[in-house]
């Protein structure tokens, strides 16, 4: 265990440096995001000058809901989204090799090998819009509340990383896939409407199948107070869940592993 | 007990096949056929611990695939493989500390770090003790001339310097058993000469047992005593090297360039001629008269240029069966 965060340490100061090289990047990408996030907050905003409620959500709630998808998604963007986008060429170019040559556990290096400083300008953004957000609640946050939707957020991450890594480890059987890989963002681009819009099998569909009510709804019920403990419990069975069933499916696809031809 | 002991390996890969064209595409996409290539078939062989072994033959005898088998990366379609009594698939960390695969064409290295950062990262996966690792890197980087490179970008070096670097990424734990597939391809003549001189060296410190792959015959001559021959997935030679180059590769190539054109028929006489025009032309010459067609050519002609090659490898290997086993020739590759 030791040994692994050691590992990871390395890992981000490599990846820190390796930031450092490319200063230009991280500055375009913080101008961007804050223009991004500002669009977003205001078209938001628009909205709300026409009507009172969306499927019961009033604009501080869609507000929270906004900063939720922000900061679920810079840290899973952060930690895993390189190493994703890597991941499926590594598999595809025959990479793989040297990792599983180490004595190393394949699926944490391929997972955590890069850390991209970039996305966490949105993650602090998505924080400065749920300060703001919270500040327009009529009720203060309690303390449990605040646990809870940390809760919810590390859920959110796991459950987005876990189906991220299901599909892309879909390329060992496969070779290919490119669209697919886009998954992620259609998942995240879903979660930026709460669920509670949808009826019956749509939503169900969108809360079981394919779990986007986990990356944002239920964080953002989580700290509105709206969450419950039923649902709760289903966030952390999802996670624990789909973390399984990612890691059986790696083993089963490494089995399947036949690096390209050098 | 040997280091390395192989036997009757078999690998083989299911491959799709696709008639040409647009209709060929869409019926295999329909209904794809597929067959196995057999990559390799029943091979065997031991080696003991700190010999350096070269592993030679032609593009998709099977050369890698055995590699990565013997690295643990594939599983084998049958056979037993025991390298330092571990068996590679099974991928067990004490195996893995062990050992390393080094690949021409394939990089390790970060590429927009100094290659020093991969070689912590490294550190930490083999979790080599700091003192024993200052030891190793110390003595490596002098060894391989290192020392203005570990610190500049990966992407800034040169091809020979990474692939020094790459040695060296996979040397730092101190591998007992050291896979080098095409460690030379693509390099210049100079850096070839110094990979090779540090793998003698590597072995010889080191005790380490080596196999190496090569399409350049310098490299195989250079080092090893012992070579393995494979082709189309069969192993057909095993023994020392001399005794393939003076049975199967016992001429060389002389290419001469003249002031005046030479007329073909004279030129016969000193050995088969490979390729005419008039003032260069390329003869196939015995190995051990090749002093003595030289000095004749020279007294005799106005010689320009003189140029003697060593055939390649799979020039050698193809020989070894146009003249020996053809019955392989009707395996599919």
């Amino acid at each position: 265990m030791q040994r692994y965060v050691r590992l990871y340490l390395a890992f981000a100061k490599n990846s820190f440096l390796n930031a450092l090289e490319y200063r230009l990047s991280f500055t375009v990408w913080s101008i961007a995001t804050i223009c991004y996030t500002a669009v977003y907050v205001a078209s938001i905003q628009i909205i709300f000058n026409h009507v009172q409620t969306i499927g019961g959500w009033r604009v501080e709630h869609m507000l929270v809901l906004a900063a939720t998808v922000m900061i679920v998604d810079g840290i899973v963007e952060s930690i895993f989204g390189e190493n994703m986008s890597a991941l499926s060429g590594l598999i595809n170019r025959g990479e793989l090799d040297f990792v599983l040559s180490k004595p190393v556990n394949t699926r944490f290096y391929v997972s955590t090998r890069k850390f991209d400083w970039d996305p966490l300008v949105q993650v602090v953004l998505g924080g400065g819009v749920l300060w703001y957000a919270v500040s327009l609640l009529a009720e203060p946050v309690p303390w449990y509340g605040a646990l809870l939707y940390l809760g919810m957020v590390v859920c959110a991450c796991l459950i987005a990383y876990s189906l991220w890594f299901i599909i892309i480890s879909a390329t060992f059987f496969v070779g290919r896939l490119n669209n697919v890989g886009n998954l992620y963002y259609n998942l995240i681009e879903a979660s930026r409407v709460p669920t509670d819009v949808f009826r019956g099998a749509l939503r169900l569909g969108l809360t079981f199948l394919l779990p986007v009510a986990f990356i944002a709804t239920v964080p953002s019920q989580a700290l509105l107070g709206l969450l419950s403990p039923t649902f709760a419990f289903a966030a952390v069975a999802m996670t624990a869940g789909l973390l399984t069933i990612s890691h059986l499916f790696w083993q089963l696809a490494l089995t399947k592993y036949s690096s390209a031809s050098s | 007990m040997p280091a390395i002991s192989v036997q009757n390996l078999s690998k083989f890969y299911e491959v799709h096949q696709k008639e040409p064209g647009l209709v060929g595409s869409l019926k295999s996409f329909v209904l794809r056929k597929s067959y196995d290539v057999k990559a390799v078939d029943d091979i065997s062989f031991s080696i003991e611990s700190g010999e350096l072994v070269g592993f030679l033959g032609p593009n998709g005898a099977g050369k890698t695939t055995t590699l990565k088998v013997l690295s643990g990366l594939l599983y084998p379609t049958g056979g037993e493989v025991s390298v330092l009594g571990f068996t590679p698939w099974q991928r067990q960390a004490d195996f893995q500390r062990r050992f390393a695969l080094v690949m021409g064409q394939k990089s390790q290295v970060w590429w927009d770090l100094p290659p020093m950062e991969t070689f912590l990262i490294n550190k930490e996966i083999y979790e080599v003790p700091d003192a024993r690792f200052r030891e190793t890197l110390d003595e490596l980087v002098q060894i391989l001339e290192l020392e203005d490179v570990i610190n500049v970008q990966a992407r800034k070096l040169s091809l020979g310097e990474r692939m020094k670097c790459e040695l060296l990424a996979a040397l730092l734990h101190r591998p007992q058993v050291l896979f080098l597939d095409e460690p030379t391809i693509g390099l210049d003549v100079v850096a070839q000469q110094n990979i090779r001189n540090f793998v003698r060296e590597y072995n010889a410190r080191y005790g380490a047992t080596v196999i190496l792959t090569s399409h350049y015959m310098r490299d195989v001559e250079a080092l090893c005593d012992r070579v393995l021959i494979v082709d189309r997935g069969h192993l057909v030679f095993d023994g020392d090297l001399d005794t393939v180059v003076r049975r199967y590769a016992d001429y060389k190539f002389l290419t001469v360039t003249f002031e005046t054109p030479v007329a073909e028929a004279a030129l016969a006489e000193f050995g088969a001629v490979v390729s005419y025009r008039p003032r260069t032309t390329t003869l196939r010459i015995a190995r051990d008269v090749v002093p003595q067609v030289s000095a004749q050519l020279l007294q005799d002609y106005p010689v320009l240029d003189l140029n003697i090659v060593e055939p390649e490898v799979d020039e050698v290997v193809r020989q070894f069966f146009s003249g020996g086993r053809p019955a392989h020739a009707e395996v599919a590759s």
